[in-house]
């Protein structure tokens, strides 16, 4: 239980990375990934995992006031799952990647959430401002960032505790075809990755050859 | 003449979205990060009430490019509470004249090109550590990924600071000069060479392993055969979201996994 804590906090400082501090992109799932499997004891499948995610959303990226689906929580509750039921087995990791996404998915929604409570935050600031408190600047944007790490944490360790009792229940029940296509999807994700970033350089300039 | 950027306020440059929010995106974090230049400027607490809510308007740029505003507001900012001959006006002009451009090239070339392009170089060393280099130097990938990005992203984004304090409004003419497109053309060159040298070795790595040959009608064909199919699929229906492709990937091993059985 401490662990799945402690991997909670490290989790949400992680996908505060994406937009509310630094941009440093410790939250990608090449890094995050492999991060998560050291710390389990299981590198390769965080690696593995982080590999695809990084190609299949390579283009998924934070503009404007779209919010894109948290890589992070996706990478992060799939190798956990992975690596704390059943460790080293490579249809595990892939199930357990196909069960995080509805999750990431989710979290998204509460991350909108989160974004528009910040906006009565800005409220607060501002009326502070009018009325002369300018030290709520500075406490506004720490409670904004403590308020992410505290909803991400939240999140994070519910999301470790029901999805991965959901996890071992649906995989100890699956049949072996299914086990077995999950098998092959290892080795066939990182091609569809593949094709993914292919599809972006198809418009490629090639800048000596331009006029 | 400015000789170094105060380390403070290159710090709070990294709080700059720390309360994004839906209706005026980076405002709070904006007002955060000027917060100490403005008490400086203005020691009056009045005047400042007039300065703060002037800047608490809607503002949204690339957090890595918001540098160049921030120095260019500063030295605005200064010229104005030390009487110049500068418009009131000049400040909020240039946060709303300067950031949609800048935002589009700090997300092009930073998160289009500069991150993609660290990514292929981390993808190639696993993929390499898997097959030419032994299996324990695969750390190596995610620490170059890390590494590389945030040599190029720390760098810039203290020099773009710096730069903009001592150029003000030459600042313009600068970004048009830097010719970023071109850079990032470059950049997208070498990325799909390392991919391409990434899917060689992917393909030599896991196509040939003569366990993995599929026998689908008395034909016995190696794995690669399939890769290829599937890198064509892919790039052929890469306009769908990625969920679509994953599920559909997954269906995809199903069906080849049933048929194999």
């Amino acid at each position: 239980m401490e662990l799945i804590i402690w991997l909670s906090v490290i989790g949400a400082i992680c996908s505060a990375d994406i937009t509310a501090f630094g941009q440093f992109m410790i939250s990608r799932p090449i890094f995050c990934g492999p991060l998560f499997g050291y710390i389990l004891g299981d590198v390769n499948t965080g690696l593995w995992l982080g590999l695809i995610i990084e190609m299949m959303w390579i283009n998924a990226i934070p503009m404007g006031v779209s919010v894109p689906v948290d890589l992070t929580m996706m990478t992060i509750l799939s190798v956990v799952w992975a690596c704390t039921s059943y460790q080293g087995s490579q249809e595990a990791a892939i199930f357990a990647l196909a069960l995080a996404i509805p999750f990431a998915y989710l979290y998204s929604e509460i991350d909108k959430g989160g974004r528009l409570f910040n906006t009565k935050i800005m409220h607060w600031i501002e009326r502070g401002i009018e009325q002369g408190k300018e030290y709520r600047i500075t406490q506004g944007i720490f409670f904004g960032l403590f308020l992410f790490l505290l909803r991400a944490s939240i999140a994070y360790f519910l999301f470790f505790l029901i999805g991965g009792i959901i996890f071992k229940q649906v995989y100890s029940f699956l049949p072996y075809e299914v086990i077995y296509g999950l098998k092959k999807a290892w080795y066939y994700l990182p091609v569809f990755g593949f094709g993914a970033v292919m599809y972006n350089f198809r418009n490629i300039k090639i800048p000596f050859l331009k006029k | 003449m400015i000789k170094r950027v105060s380390t403070r306020l290159f710090l709070r440059t990294f709080f700059i979205q720390s309360l994004w929010n839906f209706e005026r995106l980076q405002n709070i974090g904006f007002l955060y990060v000027l917060y100490p230049v403005f008490k400086k400027l203005y020691p009056d607490k009045d005047k400042r009430k007039e300065v703060l809510l002037r800047h608490i308007g809607f503002f949204n740029t690339n957090p890595y490019m918001a540098n160049i505003i921030f120095a260019m507001v500063i030295n605005s900012e200064k010229a104005i509470a030390s009487g110049e001959d500068v418009s009131i006006k000049k400040p909020e002009m240039i946060k709303a004249i300067m950031s949609g451009p800048i935002a589009a090239i700090g997300d092009s070339f930073f998160w289009g090109t500069w991150r993609p392009f660290v990514s292929f170089i981390a993808i190639l060393l696993i993929i390499l550590s898997v097959n030419v280099f032994d299996i324990f130097y695969i750390w190596i990938a995610p620490v170059a990924f890390i590494f590389l990005y945030n040599i190029v992203h720390l760098v810039f984004r203290y020099w773009i600071l710096f730069i903009s304090f001592r150029l003000d409004d030459k600042m313009i003419s600068l970004i048009s000069k830097l010719e970023i497109s071109y850079l990032g053309d470059m950049f997208r060159v070498v990325g799909l060479v390392v991919i391409v040298t990434a899917i060689f070795f992917y393909f030599e790595s896991f196509g040939f392993i003569p366990t993995m040959h599929l026998y689908f009608f008395n034909y016995n064909m190696p794995e690669a055969f399939i890769y290829g199919i599937i890198l064509l699929l892919s790039f052929l229906f890469g306009k769908f979201r990625p969920v679509v492709m994953f599920y559909c990937a997954i269906l995809f091993s199903f069906i080849l996994g049933y048929l194999e059985l």
